[in-house]
């Protein structure tokens, strides 16, 4: 048996969510000789939006900016011996990997491999009559017919066991974003999944650096009593992982952001609801005696300390749910008495939605943006802003009344109160997502290889 | 007396979601003033600034070790991001919000903040932190 290396693993995140900038993935996986480069692509909504795509025919069932990421950094990364590691396989990850394995061809590294990681869709496998909605007393089997999909989270085993082909991607669905950096780490130091205590600290690596530019400093910098350099060029975090689970957090000398105890802190708690309890699939990690202590060099955050606790023997499971259409629309106002011309515009739309339309049961939300649109119930009672804009929203059953919002607002152009311009309207298709369980049992992740 | 001053000049925040909640972190800029946040940023006052109907939908996790408080405020999302209608489904601006929360017995003066002085006033902050839930 091989020796257990003893040198630091060296790994970094390229992407925080679908949409995010490709620029800091490609100075990472050129200059920061990475042993695994992640890109987390997939949060919870957006797999159940990716099979709705799918079942419409609209798109691939996988993230449309894929390829572009694995163009812009497969060549440093083959150069520099980097896995790169992705969820955004999303509904489909095997479609995903051929379509990654072609361009991978084309770039001239036919050798590399490609590997895909399924199991996580499990809509076939639930039991409906006994799967339990959280937060509500119903059942998935009350909300049958509006089921697009249903994905466990799973753990790190999928990663881990693809990792074995030494591929260089690995492209996966629905795991926990922690387990996409677990799994190269308990790979590298062969960590035995029992030892819980190791298994948590790879995990709190994986859950800081998975929003990417949120440790950096990015959703952090205020400009006041929060300043962050360079948030233009803002560096995507990486973390040097030691064989004893602690773990040096830190980025690119040469880009922009920050990495201190302050910017470690908000992320390590963020989105947490109990420090002392994060269940995970792979573990339960107990944050209460996690210590993050800057070094003597700049951007570097020393982590230790953190607790595991076996996992539940069930399973999270994302399920997406059919829920109607959203409408939105917009106007402006400005100048002398512009709010209460917005609130008058607001008056004529909520009349002819009962009187005219008889839509007394679809609500229509009323916010004035400048005013109230984020925190509807907290606003000044004295303010006479500069202008402000109108925002009126439905969520409805059907397509109709989110269209009719939409026309309503526009023809307060020429029959509405003075002065109003800039109508912006738009109509989309909502999904839900709820929650439910299943045993790990029912679960099994499968390996495809594409060589 | 003067108005108290926003938590702004005291702790930075965080806020994230989960389904119909919001989940905000709180972080006191000096180390020494977090036992007297803890003690004054209650259940009750939080379902006050954030218009839940009671403290029941707010709890506070204060973790000591770190000198943060984690604090849920349940069903304050209009729905969450896949239900909400708003401008903000995520509540992503609900941490601009709590740091505007001006709390009598915290200091009066910015030029103040970060020291360590408990004032008298402090003390019914803390019996209404001990009997909330």
């Amino acid at each position: 048996m091989s020796s257990t290396p003893s040198t630091p693993i060296r790994i970094g995140v390229g992407a925080g969510f679908a949409g995010d900038r490709l620029d800091p993935a490609i100075e990472l996986a050129e200059h920061a000789a990475l042993d695994a480069l992640i890109f987390e692509c997939l949060a919870e909504r957006t797999i159940a939006l990716a099979h709705l795509a799918r079942m419409e025919g609209t798109t691939a069932g996988f993230d449309p900016l894929l390829t572009e990421r694995v163009r812009t950094t497969l060549p440093a990364a083959r150069e520099n011996r980097t896995v790169l590691i992705t969820n955004a396989g999303a509904a489909d990850p095997i479609a995903a990997a051929a379509a990654v394995k072609d361009l991978v061809e084309q770039l001239g590294h036919g050798d590399g491999v490609v590997a895909a990681v399924t199991g996580d869709d499990v809509l076939d496998r639930l039991d409906l009559r006994h799967s339990p909605i959280f937060g509500s007393e119903d059942t998935l089997w009350d909300i049958k017919d509006r089921l697009v999909s249903a994905n466990a989270y799973l753990g790190a085993g999928g990663i881990l066991e693809a990792l074995d082909v030494e591929p260089a991607i690995i492209i996966t669905g629905r795991t926990s974003d922690a387990a996409l950096f677990l799994a190269p780490i308990m790979h590298r130091f062969g960590w035995n999944p029992a030892d819980l205590d190791l298994v948590a600290a790879g995990t709190l690596v994986g859950h800081l650096l998975e929003c990417a530019g949120q440790l950096t400093g990015g959703y952090f910098a205020d400009g006041r009593r929060k300043v962050v350099p360079g948030l233009a060029r803002l560096g995507f975090p990486f973390a040097q992982v030691a064989p004893d689970g602690t773990s040096l957090i830190t980025k690119l000398a040469d880009t922009g952001g920050r990495i201190d105890r302050m910017t470690c802190l908000e992320q390590m708690l963020y989105e947490v609801d109990n420090p002392h309890a994060y269940l995970t699939p792979d573990v339960v990690l107990d944050m209460s005696n996690v210590t993050l202590m800057e070094t003597q060099q700049p951007d570097q955050v020393q982590i230790s300390g953190a607790v595991g606790r076996a996992a539940p023997d069930t399973l999270k499971v994302t399920v997406g749910v059919r829920d109607g259409f959203i409408g939105e629309a917009e106007i402006s106002y400005a100048g002398q008495g512009c709010l209460a011309r917005a609130q008058m515009a607001a008056d004529i739309v909520a009349e002819r939605w009962t009187d005219v339309h008889n839509l007394a049961g679809i609500e229509i939300t009323r916010h004035i943006i400048g005013l109230n649109s984020c925190r509807p119930w907290y606003q000044p009672t004295d303010y006479q802003p500069p202008e402000v804009r109108l925002r009126l929203s439905v969520l409805s059953v059907h397509r109709e009344p989110a269209v009719l919002l939409a026309r309503e607002v526009e023809a307060l152009y020429t029959n509405g109160p003075a002065g109003g311009g800039g109508v912006t309207s738009r109509v989309r298709a909502t999904l839900g997502v709820v929650s439910t369980i299943i045993a790990r049992a029912d679960v099994a992740h499968k390996i495809t290889v594409l060589r | 007396m003067k108005n108290p001053v926003p938590l702004y000049e005291l702790a930075h925040c965080r806020a994230g979601d989960k389904g119909n909640d919001s989940l905000l972190v709180l972080v006191p800029y000096a180390p020494s003033d977090f036992e007297r946040l803890r003690h004054a940023v209650t259940p009750q006052i939080l379902a006050r600034h954030f218009a839940v109907p009671t403290p029941e939908r707010v709890s506070v996790t204060p973790l000591p070790s770190v000198g943060a408080l984690v604090i849920v405020i349940r069903g304050v999302l209009a729905g969450g991001v896949t239900r909400a209608s708003g401008a903000d489904p995520h509540g992503k601006t609900l941490s601009s919000h709590l740091l505007d929360l001006r709390i009598a017995g915290l200091p009066t003066d910015p030029a103040e903040t970060g020291l360590v002085a408990v004032r008298p006033s402090e003390s019914s902050a803390r019996q209404r932190a001990r009997e909330s839930p």
